[in-house]
């Protein structure tokens, strides 16, 4: 029998250091919200109704933020959160390096993405950020290990242009040397008959296959357009790769004065390691090459004009808009969009109603205004909705209930033990999971997706509960936990309501079930809070919010 | 769930779905299934153990010409990605093809097995959707299979056996549905256990894979002792609710399982003789090491778990070198080396050599051209077979000829065409395993349009 808990102790000493690390403003507020600030009352929005939408839009519900989104209803809160510039990772980081006795490692990042998702007032944005990280994915678990600041920047470049234009997101991240790295664009020289070497191929096969258009051609509506004998279509074929794989030759480092790693690296003064990648033309393969839909480019072209010939082709390929719409409806809203929504979405990212193609705030607005974001009477389809990615259920706690730990800090540094996420840490390109995943019995038989079951297992469930201990159980405000920089849940506001079992559940259901409650669960509430009536009010109330944080009603957002 | 529930369930699953097996057959396939075990050595126990090499491995670089002219022949296609001549580890297969071979040189225990005729190479396996040649591939005469050079298509099908159309389930998965309920009788654990996550090798029909960690089965903190037992009769509580959404009873079902099945593992691992055979220490998370560690140890308990037929799923990231390759590329052999050789160390210690068969696969090989310093998406690759039951110390199928403008490549950039089929490879290994002859089409559907249901590499008895 194994007993899971946390196993980093041993490495604490570093950050006992005074100052700015990566801090909580939070720590410096005192007491807790007021437990039911009044709701505008001209609001249009019920609580449930706001609660229920800060789940998809956010990383989750808190009180304060109800009450924000009641005032300003759905499109204006949603204006807000666009307009909401971008909270960094690469501040923390920097603070980092100009102490000398903190070494940077990727737990900074860590501490630095906890941070940013709990607390940033742009949780819009920074959800956006997280999904799009999940889709142009890169990883510290291989080459990576040592960029701690080199990915809290591609971080913060994804969030900086979450709600920009696809286009712009898609050349940022080609030329990002993080994702030069990590699928090989960096320094990929032209075929050299010499050495008997041809050019890389790993970016030009996955920004086809999982960052634009996927491997079968689509219809607007998401669903794959079939030949006469009902097989789907291919979007492209080697040839295809190859001649993509010619067109992504000769990028490098910034400012270097010569291709070769000796004159090219990061300690040379000249060269910014960060900034996008330059080209080098002479290790550019300048022949014609032939991209999608037979586009051809001529022979002679500068690295940077077949790059953007290349992305523009990629960019207004049909597939892009339903292949991008169907992956982040499953990220913020369900698993199975209806082929109609996915639609709706798509035609927006077509056209955002100004001729723009590829507008992400009209496309993420699209998505959660659409009616099967927002009617309720979608909730009694038994394919509806989405399980939560194990990190948001975390989140979700940690906002519910105001979480800090008494130095500000949120030393949550190896996700991927308990919860299997780590932020731009996955196992491979392919995420966490992959958009196409089934699980296996109905799911599967009825030709449905589930993407966030692929790591949801007889061990994953065990491993997450048990993370759940620790963070509840073990890590609420009245316990002193061994580790002083993990975040504890702030349970006075609902210590007030121990006694009065109904009012606690009435408000443990919009905080963290949107109203959605079961009765059963709810039943299983009441029952445990008479079994363990002897048991200390704090004992009482974390072990409740323990097992409700749990039950399916929790872990899957409707 | 009651095994009962879990068979009537199981039945109606077959039924609604109408899927590869009809509900009848399954019956009969399995009653054949288990007349045809019937003489089986030993106790009868027999196990499968997946070493999934996951991102594509370059197995020319595993197995490598030796002979002087081929060699540089090799070295001339590879560049900078050909490993030196003078430290492979020879072997010395009857089925040579003509030519001297040698292995990787961290592969140090698995030539000391093939010499002592525990493993076998298989040549050049690929997924194919149909035998296919160059001039084929190049007029586009024969369908090769859908998204090929795709990591997760490739991936899939090698655990599907299925090229050249999705297909729900995999080959692993197949078998358990035929032979679980009939051999395993004891109780809920599945036919199929994952020490690596989630894969397609092991998803049935109806009978799906059990999850487990290199440390056992998990189980929940703190719900021992005072409200902690609350606790978890409310989580019980929760999850025996029946739910109308699909994701909280997806959710729900596997919950349960998991907390029924630590009980009888937990017990059964914590009352089993610890191993003596040690397994190397090596880097990362999840090692194969560790992986292979636990199979070794639930292997020695599949009595106490009344287990007569198991397949493992063990994966080794670490293999897709579209950089870094020779550096990276040895270390992985390392790893497979280390892990493998104590793990037939464990089988040999625990007596049951003759009984389980450890087999690679992997995405697709290596391009044989180097990109740099990495290489890209190949296709065909040779793979080890390991065991007792294994006719070692040789080769199966034909070895590409790697040389400038190879007939055996689909490109200039060497991309090797399989000429032995998933399907073949997998058939050889089910036969093995105790699916009967006329049983393999409906494992393999596809098998009949390749040559050989048993490449003879494994001694079928």
């Amino acid at each position: 029998m194994l007993s899971r808990t946390c196993g980093f102790v041993l490495v604490l000493i570093w950050c006992q250091g005074v100052g700015a690390y990566c801090t909580s403003d939070s720590i410096f507020k005192s007491g807790v919200e007021n437990l039911y600030p009044a709701a505008p009352s001209n609001s249009l929005l019920t609580d449930q109704a706001a609660a229920r939408l800060l789940y998809q839009a956010t990383y989750g519900a808190k009180l304060s933020e109800i009450r924000r989104l009641q005032a300003l209803g759905v499109d204006q809160w949603i204006t807000e959160q666009i307009n909401q510039p971008a909270t960094l990772q690469e501040p923390c980081m920097q603070a980092i390096l100009n102490n000398p006795e903190w070494p940077l490692y990727q737990n900074s990042r860590m501490e630095s993405w906890f941070l940013n998702s709990a607390e940033g007032p742009d949780q819009l944005r920074q959800r956006m950020a997280f999904a799009w990280s999940e889709i142009f994915v890169v990883s510290d678990g291989a080459s990576l290990g040592n960029e701690v600041m080199g990915l809290a920047k591609y971080y913060d470049m994804l969030a900086i242009n979450a709600f920009g234009n696809y286009r712009d997101l898609l050349e940022d991240v080609t030329l990002n040397t993080m994702m030069g790295f990590y699928l090989g664009m960096f320094r990929n020289a032209k075929a050299d008959p010499v050495q008997g070497t041809q050019p890389d191929e790993n970016y030009a096969r996955e920004v086809l296959q999982l960052f634009s258009i996927g491997l079968h051609q689509l219809n607007l509506d998401g669903t794959e357009i079939l030949d006469l004998d009902d097989n789907p279509i291919p979007t492209y074929d080697q040839t295809t790769i190859e001649n993509f794989a010619r067109v992504f030759t000769g990028w490098n480092y910034a400012g270097c004065p010569e291709w070769n790693w000796l004159w090219c690296n990061p300690t040379e003064a000249t060269v910014d390691a960060y900034a996008p990648m330059e080209p080098f033309e002479n290790y550019h393969d300048i022949g014609a090459k032939t991209l999608l839909n037979n586009v051809q480019i001529p022979a002679g072209q500068t690295a940077y004009q077949d790059l953007t010939a290349a992305l523009d082709n990629i960019f207004n390929h049909t597939n892009v808009p339903p292949f991008i719409a169907k992956q982040l409806i499953q990220r913020f809203v369900s698993s199975n969009p209806s082929p109609a929504y996915v639609q709706r979405v798509a035609e927006v990212f077509v056209d955002n109603g100004a001729g723009v193609r590829g507008d992400l705030a009209a496309v993420i607005r699209a998505i959660l205004t659409d009616d099967e974001a927002r009617n309720p009477s979608h909730l009694t389809d038994p394919a509806y909705g989405k399980l939560k990615e194990p990190l948001l259920r975390y989140l979700n706690l940690l906002r519910a209930f105001e979480a800090r730990s008494p130095t500000g800090r949120y030393g949550n540094w190896n996700p991927e033990y308990g919860y299997l996420q780590r932020p731009l840490g996955a196992p491979s390109v392919f995420n966490f999971f992959t958009p196409g995943f089934q699980l296996p019995g109905p799911v599967r038989d009825q030709g449905l997706v589930s993407p966030e079951f692929q790591i949801t297992s007889e061990t994953t469930v065990i491993s997450v509960a048990n993370e759940m201990n620790e963070a509840i159980n073990r890590g609420h405000h009245l316990v002193t936990h061994w580790n002083e920089n993990m975040p504890r849940l702030q349970l006075q506001r609902e210590l007030l309501l121990i006694d009065t079992p109904a009012a606690l559940l009435d408000h443990l259901d919009l905080l963290l079930f949107s109203g959605q409650m079961s009765t059963q669960t709810r039943a299983v509430g009441m029952n445990l809070l008479t079994e363990i009536n002897q048991e200390p009010a704090i004992t009482r109330l974390a072990s409740l919010i323990y097992v409700l944080v749990l039950s399916p009603d929790f872990v899957v957002q409707r | 769930m009651k095994r009962r529930d879990f068979l009537q369930r199981s039945m109606c699953t077959a039924l609604a779905t109408g899927g590869l097996l009809s509900a009848g057959g399954v019956l009969q396939l399995a009653q054949a299934a288990a007349l045809n075990n019937s003489g089986t050595r030993g106790t009868g126990y027999k196990a499968l153990v997946c070493v999934f090499l996951d991102g594509g491995n370059d197995s020319a670089n595993m197995v490598v010409p030796r002979g002087v002219a081929e060699h540089n022949a090799y070295a001339q296609v590879r560049g900078d990605l050909a490993l030196d001549r003078t430290g492979l580890l020879a072997i010395s297969p009857a089925n040579n093809g003509g030519r001297n071979w040698g292995l990787h040189p961290n592969l140090t225990g698995i030539q000391s097995l093939f010499d002592q005729n525990r493993v076998a190479v298989v040549s050049n396996v690929g997924s194919l959707a149909y035998p296919i040649n160059q001039a084929e591939y190049n007029n586009g005469s024969v369908p090769v299979p859908i998204n090929l050079f795709s990591h997760l298509d490739q991936q899939i099908q090698w655990q599907t056996s299925v090229a050249d159309k999705a297909s729900l389930s995999g080959w692993s998965g197949r078998i358990a549905d035929l032979l679980h309920s009939s051999m395993n009788s004891g109780n809920d654990l599945s036919m199929n256990i994952s020490l690596s996550g989630s894969n397609q090798l092991q998803v049935g029909e109806i009978i799906n894979q059990y999850h487990m960690t290199n440390q056992g089965s998990l189980s929940l903190n703190d719900v021992q002792w005072g409200a902690g037992t609350a606790r978890l009769a409310a989580i019980n509580a929760l999850l025996n609710e029946p739910q109308t959404n699909l994701f909280k009873q997806g959710y729900a079902d596997i919950f349960r399982r998991s907390l029924d099945l630590d009980g009888v593992i937990s017990v059964a691992l914590d009352n089993a003789n610890p191993l003596s055979t040690t397994f190397p220490p090596q880097q990362g998370r999840n090692t194969l090491s560790e992986q292979l560690e636990m199979v070794a140890r639930m292997i020695s308990v599949q009595s106490d778990l009344s287990m007569n037929r198991q397949v493992f799923f063990c994966r080794l990231s670490g293999f897709d070198n579209h950089d870094n390759h020779l550096n990276d590329h040895a270390i992985g052999m390392q790893n497979v080396d280390g892990a493998l050789t104590a793990f037939q160390a464990a089988m040999a210690e625990l007596g049951v050599e003759d009984q389980v068969t450890l087999f690679t696969a992997s995405d697709f090989s290596r391009t044989w051209v180097s990109n740099g310093q990495g290489s890209d998406h190949g296709w065909g690759a040779s793979h080890i077979v390991m065991g007792g039951a294994v006719n070692g110390g040789d080769f199966y199928g034909d070895m590409p000829i790697i040389e400038p403008g190879s007939i055996d490549s689909v490109s200039d950039h060497g991309r090797c065409i399989p000429t032995t089929a998933v399907d073949e490879y997998v058939a050889t290994i089910a036969q093995w395993f105790g699916v009967g002859i006329s049983q393999i089409p409906d494992i393999l559907p596809n098998i009949g349009r390749f040559n050989s249901s048993d490449l003879g590499f494994m001694n079928i008895t």
